[in-house]
């Protein structure tokens, strides 16, 4: 085909497409609430939730989730532009949780005997966590790229682990509603495995479903 | 300095009338781009022969037209095809087997190269087109090919207006899709 007949063709097309950031967001946050609402029915609220959340470092299981959750769906909606890069904000949050959280875990299991360290950090529930993480992100992991997919990511890769890490942040957070164990040896564990999980998942996924 | 940025206005001018919905806007803004798109892929094109370069661009301009939406109307257009056009670029370089780095700051500064290259309608005149299914090609064949208009069209396929236009988008792309994955 000739270039002005494609030309011709495309100046043709005048299906209109609207701004791609709220259909993201809204629909990841309907599909977060509709599993979260059936897990947490499932599995029940934790009976102190008031008191949790008014303690500094309970507080914590929801606010680095939060923090995720905001850095990672904010900058996956910046890369739906082809000209942008990460936003530097984002990669300074990013990386002071995941070294904060890791140096945390690190001082606090070495402050303890050794033969506490593992029964502290397996906990009682760790597969229930781990689990529920990934059923709450599943499908509005799914739902958000393949929305996405009408972005031009300059990094397709980045973009969904990016995608990942949002949805997981607030996967995470909404679990932490029935999670009752408060060590941090247990939840940085098990949420940063749970949150690490869902992102390798979304950046595996988007380096083949964001390429255009 | 002052001359690219007139011309810039003008793009970004024109594609803000495009998505309004101005069909002329939208051509010239198109055909503007392209002698610049034809040069910035010559210019880095190596030992790659015209007609890849030209398939290069046309694969840039079905991006810039199934990716508008994801360009900011507040932002100048340029910085946008650039990207859009080195992504491109870096694609089909990689379908070849090649690794290239391609610096974006460099776009702005290549001369546009206006004539397509000899023999490429020859060439293909109907191939890719010939690979879609069949209500597609036949559709693209005869808006493009043999320049009948929308209604002529859509009166021998059997579409109304509404689902001819429909039906050319969904045609573009998956023209996108398989020059994408056909790396032709």
């Amino acid at each position: 085909m000739k270039t002005d007949d494609l030309v011709e063709l495309i100046a043709m097309d005048d299906a209109t497409q609207g701004p791609l950031a709220p259909r993201v967001i809204g629909v990841a946050a309907g599909l977060l609430a509709v599993t979260g609402a059936l897990v947490i029915g499932i599995l029940g609220l934790r009976a102190d939730l008031m008191a949790a959340m008014a303690d500094p470092v309970t507080a914590l299981k929801w606010l680095m989730p939060l923090a995720l959750m905001a850095a990672g769906a904010f900058a996956a909606i910046r890369l739906t532009h082809p000209e942008r890069s990460t936003p530097v904000l984002a990669r300074i949050l990013i990386a002071v949780i995941a070294i904060g959280a890791v140096a945390w875990w690190l001082a606090l299991a070495m402050g303890l005997p050794d033969d506490q360290v593992m029964p502290r950090s397996l906990g009682s529930s760790a597969a229930v966590c781990l689990g529920s993480i990934t059923v709450i992100s599943g499908p509005a992991l799914a739902a958000v790229l393949f929305l996405l997919r009408a972005g031009a990511s300059p990094a397709p890769m980045a973009s969904g682990a990016l995608a990942g890490l949002g949805v997981a942040g607030a996967a995470t957070a909404i679990y932490a509603l029935h999670c009752h164990e408060d060590a941090p040896l247990f939840f940085i564990l098990w949420y940063g495995l749970g949150i690490g999980l869902v992102t390798a998942a979304g950046a595996l996924a988007g380096r083949r479903l964001l390429r255009w | 300095m002052t001359v690219k940025d007139g011309r810039d206005d003008d793009w970004s001018t024109w594609m803000r009338a495009a998505i309004a919905g101005d069909q002329a806007a939208y051509h010239r803004v198109l055909s503007a781009m392209t002698p610049v798109l034809r040069g910035i892929v010559r210019a880095r094109a190596g030992a790659m022969d015209a007609n890849w370069c030209e398939d290069v661009v046309q694969e840039t301009l079905l991006a810039i037209h199934l990716k508008r939406a994801t360009w900011d109307p507040a932002m100048p257009l340029r910085p946008w095809v650039y990207a859009i056009a080195r992504h491109k670029l870096i694609d089909a370089f990689r379908r070849r087997g090649r690794a290239v780095h391609l610096p974006v700051e460099d776009f702005a500064e290549t001369l546009p190269a206006a004539e397509a290259p000899d023999g490429l309608e020859l060439r293909d005149a109907g191939l890719l087109i010939d690979r879609l299914q069949d209500r597609d090609a036949a559709l693209l064949r005869c808006l493009a090919l043999e320049a009948r208009g929308q209604d002529e069209c859509g009166q021998r396929l059997g579409l109304t207006p509404g689902t001819l236009r429909v039906a050319l988008h969904r045609a573009l792309q998956r023209l996108a899709k398989l020059r994408q994955e056909g790396g032709l």
